[in-house]
């Protein structure tokens, strides 16, 4: 019997012209969504090759200016004198000071999938040993974005499957029983030996099959679109498909719950008319308000302080390590901070480089110490939405989708504080050559420090998503038992 | 008659459970709405206003140094918060907060809101003009759908229409019925919005923020006003109550949600922008030009050349002024050619974006009414650009200040000449003057032209679809 009421629904779902526009429709925008994934993953690669580019030319002058300088063709001149500044690049302070480091984050694997919050953070950064706060914290190295284009939002495949997906289940299952009673014919299909629920279950298949098909096969079939003759030369071959696999997962499981929600409206008994009504209000909740009220109380139970006063304290260090009173108080903690004392000589003819260096030390443990009271603030209000995300399955995919993509906040913030770091070890080599009065040597360059990017695996981004990826599919699994329980056969 | 037929299905709104529902959920949310909103616009605004006057302070008190230091030294402007924005927040989310004003560059501002923020808020931010353009709406459309398919359906309509009525009078009433269901929800979120207002202290004496409020709320009632005459027509001409349900729903997942982002799709194919190419461009023009840091350029050498040549001397050291702070000066006049070029070529393209997204508005109208919205609460791209210039404007005043009194008060390569409060005072305090409600205006006149375009159509769609209506 259910094989005849999946052929009967399969025929009427063929002959559906309204259905087969609606799905022509969404794979339509699915592919322009593919190809405005395709442009940001472009404009953001050619930023970061720039200046890499630029940081190569840059370590390109080496070996010609170390040669010049050890054969006396070129002679430092500080300028002082009036005479043109030509700077001496075996000095440990002014090859650190004028360096030119770009590090960037690898292209996230699924960027033309969902945009995530990548367009709000700086892909790349120039290291030097300048202050963080020039370098890092008020940064000139992002997109000059439209902040009109920002708030409307991107049409990304994320978007439409978060979004638009939820639609087209509803528009293709709100009618499931009620367009049969309301034709009379449910009466005639249960006075069959056919339980309601067989009945139930013959009319979706087909529509899963249409629809969660739609939601495995579209994202390989849209990453192949945007990144075909430019694949990500980050991460494997493998570790893409896994990434795509868990995409298409969560959506197969967000389908279905959307799926289920349309079961348990239907079970009700209601008309057509109150069965649209009703699962667009469960949409606009789940989908809409939900996620704006979690963040509205999210910015009130963990409210971020004003970057105004970030920047007051910033300008207040500043005062404050430029004021002469304070450069022994700084050169003591730079000392102590580095483990090395300088010698005599610095302490006799390089004074004002030292209280250059001793306050960029001080500002830069200030600005981490404050920026890192920031980040916990802004983890906070990131677990505090997560946890509660639950009870949104949209904003818990959008999560998910933005995991699995590589395009959430988390990776960018790590990116930041990695660059942190790498600052701060670059800053301390330089600070400490400079200490110990030690000349810079072309071979020193092989010695410089590195940057360390370490990607989260796959393994790290389930662990750390287990609670969510199980919620979605814990809470997916409930709905859909309360609404095959709430299939009754007198409810004709 | 028209009074009769407002009053009856004022009544049966009234008594359907769901209206008073909705109507108290959206009452509520709006609510919320105002009050966060406030919230947020007075912690916001006192945090930026004190932290301008810090700044100040820290601008006149910090101590003697050379001019030019002082240029690079720099100072803050945190940007203010317009009093509306506690209504629609418009593109604050997505815009710097501060911007660093210093020698030889026009900086980006700095911090956005969204940054701090959580990807919840990306999904809407909840703000009373969120609600009135996305919420209200669908009340609306589920309010209008069966107006005139369920008296079809009950029989009434055959009744109703043969008591003399005409079809006309008969649409006017359901109209001036359900526009008071619905002012019966907004008329309490306007007072308090209005009270909000007065509790900032100048609803009523600046008759800028009064106009705006009272065109804001003109703008709502000229969308809302197109959206139940849509409703309507769309119930007149429908064949069922489930139909015209269907056809609404999918109407209004059109316009929230589908054109708004294939609009910004489009806007940006059609104009992109490349930070790249900006960048690249920007680079290309400074190497040409004066470099106040670079003596060996040949323009410095050509702009030394006829300086030495007007004051008719052979060396700067001869100069009764201090050519470094001339040739600072060139080389910020110069700057300011390249970056009113580039930054304008990228305003301009933003423009472009912007207002093809708001040619979408004459497809459906919430794409004008938030663009409307946006500029009457000072909030929108055009404000944004207003307060970029005018920092910008003001920074290069400033530095100009710094640059002409090293140049007067010092001789060629004197770097120890310094100078203090006295000089820093001559650079006024920034003062922010916004846009004028008449330059708000003339920036949306596509907007404005779409919401009255869409009021006329909708107006002419309901009555021809109320004299084609099918009786039974």
């Amino acid at each position: 019997m259910l094989k005849h009421i999946i052929k009967h629904e399969t025929r009427l779902l063929r002959q559906e012209k309204t259905a087969w526009i609606i799905f022509i429709a969404f794979i339509a925008l699915a592919i322009m969504a593919a190809f405005n994934g395709k442009s940001w993953v472009k404009s953001a690669t050619e930023l970061q090759q720039k200046a890499f580019a630029e940081s190569k030319k840059e370590y390109e002058k080496y070996p010609q200016e170390f040669a010049d300088h050890a054969s006396g063709k070129i002679v430092p001149n500080n300028g002082d004198s009036g005479e043109p500044y030509v700077r001496d690049i075996a000095d440990s302070y002014e090859i650190g000071f004028y360096a030119k480091v770009a590090e960037a984050i690898p292209v996230a694997p699924l960027w033309n999938l969902a945009n995530g919050q990548a367009d709000l953070f700086p892909s790349y950064y120039e290291i030097n040993t300048r202050p963080r706060n020039e370098l890092i914290t008020f940064t000139k190295t992002g997109e000059f974005q439209n902040p009109l284009m920002m708030l409307v939002g991107n049409f990304d495949l994320s978007f439409l499957f978060v979004y638009l997906y939820p639609l087209l289940i509803i528009a293709l299952c709100f009618n499931l029983l009620s367009a049969e009673r309301e034709n009379g014919t449910l009466r005639m299909l249960l006075s069959q030996p056919l339980p309601l629920r067989r009945l139930i279950v013959g009319k979706l298949i087909p529509r899963m099959i249409l629809l969660l098909g739609l939601g495995l096969i579209l994202p390989f079939a849209a990453y192949f679109v945007s990144n075909f003759g430019s694949p990500n030369p980050h991460f494997t071959t493998a570790e893409i498909i896994f990434r795509l696999t868990g995409w298409a997962l969560i959506i197969a499981v967000y389908g279905l719950f959307w799926f289920f929600v349309c079961v348990l409206i239907a079970s009700r008994g209601k008309s057509s008319a109150f069965n649209a009504i009703a699962t667009t209000a469960v949409w606009l909740f789940l989908a809409v308000l939900l996620p704006s009220i979690i963040s509205l109380t999210a910015d009130f139970l963990y409210p971020t302080p004003s970057r105004a006063t970030l920047t007051q304290e910033i300008r207040r260090i500043e005062r404050e390590i430029n004021d002469k009173q304070n450069h022994l108080k700084f050169q003591e903690k730079f000392f102590a901070e580095l483990n090395t004392k300088p010698t005599e000589r610095v302490l006799e003819k390089r004074q004002d480089v030292l209280n250059d260096y001793a306050g960029r030390g001080e500002i830069n443990r200030q600005i981490n110490r404050m920026e890192n009271d920031l980040r916990d603030l802004t983890d906070r209000q990131q677990n505090f939405v997560r946890r509660v995300s639950l009870v949104s399955p949209p904003l818990l995919v959008q999560h998910l989708l933005n995991d699995f993509a590589g395009t959430n906040a988390e990776r960018f913030q790590h990116f930041s504080r990695s660059i942190g770091e790498f600052h701060q070890n670059f800053f301390a080599y330089f600070a400490t050559k400079f200490l110990k009065d030690e000349r810079i040597k072309f071979a020193d360059i092989e010695n410089f420090p590195k940057f360390g990017w370490q990607e989260k695996s796959l393994r790290e981004i389930l662990t750390n998503r287990f609670v969510e990826i199980f919620g979605l599919v814990f809470i997916t699994f409930i709905v859909g038992y309360i609404s095959f329980n709430r299939l009754k056969t007198d409810f004709v | 008659m028209i009074s009769v037929i407002a009053k009856k299905e004022l009544t049966e709104l009234w008594r359907d459970g769901r209206f008073r529902l909705l109507a108290v959920i959206i009452l509520f949310l709006l609510a919320a709405a105002v009050l966060a909103g406030w919230r947020t616009q007075q912690t916001a605004s006192q945090a930026q206003a004190k932290a301008n006057e810090i700044m100040r302070d820290e601008w006149v008190n910090q101590g003697d140094k050379n001019p030019h230091m002082a240029g690079h030294y720099g100072t803050f402007i945190f940007k203010p918060v317009q009093t509306l924005s506690l209504f629609d927040r418009g593109i604050e989310s997505y815009t710097g907060t501060q911007v660093f004003l210093e020698a030889h560059k026009q900086n980006d501002f700095n911090f956005r809101p969204a940054q701090d923020k959580t990807t919840a808020s990306r999904f809407a931010e909840l703000t009373a003009a969120t609600i009135l353009q996305l919420l209200v709406p669908l009340l609306i459309f589920l309010l209008t759908f069966s107006a005139f398919t369920s008296e079809r359906e009950d029989g009434t309509l055959r009744q109703i229409l043969s008591l003399g009525l005409s079809r006309k009078q008969f649409a006017f009433g359901k109209v001036a019925g359900i526009f008071l269901a619905i002012l019966a929800v907004l008329i309490p979120v306007v007072l308090l919005g209005s009270l909000a207002l007065l509790l900032n202290g100048n609803l009523l004496s600046n008759s800028d923020l009064s106009g705006r409020f009272a065109l804001l709320s003109l703008g709502y009632l000229l969308y809302f006003s197109a959206c139940i005459f849509i409703g309507l027509a769309v119930s007149a001409w429908a064949n069922s109550t489930k139909t015209a349900l269907l056809v609404l729903l999918v109407l209004w997942f059109i316009c929230t949600l589908i054109v708004p982002r294939s609009a910004t799709a489009l806007a940006k194919a059609v104009y992109p922008t490349s930070t790249l190419e900006f960048q690249e461009n920007m680079a290309k023009d400074f190497e040409q030009g004066v470099d106040g840091h670079n003596g060996e350029s040949k323009r410095n050498e050509e702009f030394k050349a006829k300086v030495l040549a007007d004051y008719g001397v052979k060396d700067a050291k001869d100069l009764p002024v201090n050519f470094d702070g001339m040739l600072m000066q060139a080389d910020e006049d110069y700057r300011a050619i390249v970056m009113d070029r580039r930054f304008g070529e990228l305003w301009k393209s933003w423009k472009k974006q912007g207002d093809l997204q708001a040619l979408s508005g004459i497809l459906l109208p919430v794409q004008a009414v938030r663009n409307f919205s946006m500029s009457m609460s000072e909030t929108d791209l055009s404000s944004q650009q207003n307060f970029a210039d005018s920092t910008e404007q003001y920074r290069r005043k400033m530095i100009k200040v710094l640059n002409d009194d090293m140049t007067v008060n010092s001789k060629t390569g004197d770097w120890d000449y310094e100078a203090g409060r006295k000089l820093y005072e001559q650079i006024p305090d920034f003062q922010y003057q916004s846009l004028s409600v008449g330059e708000s205006l003339r920036n949306e006149t596509v907007s404005i032209f779409t919401l009255l375009l869409w009021f006329a159509l909708s107006f002419g769609i309901l009555f021809f679809a109320v004299s084609k209506m099918k009786i039974e």
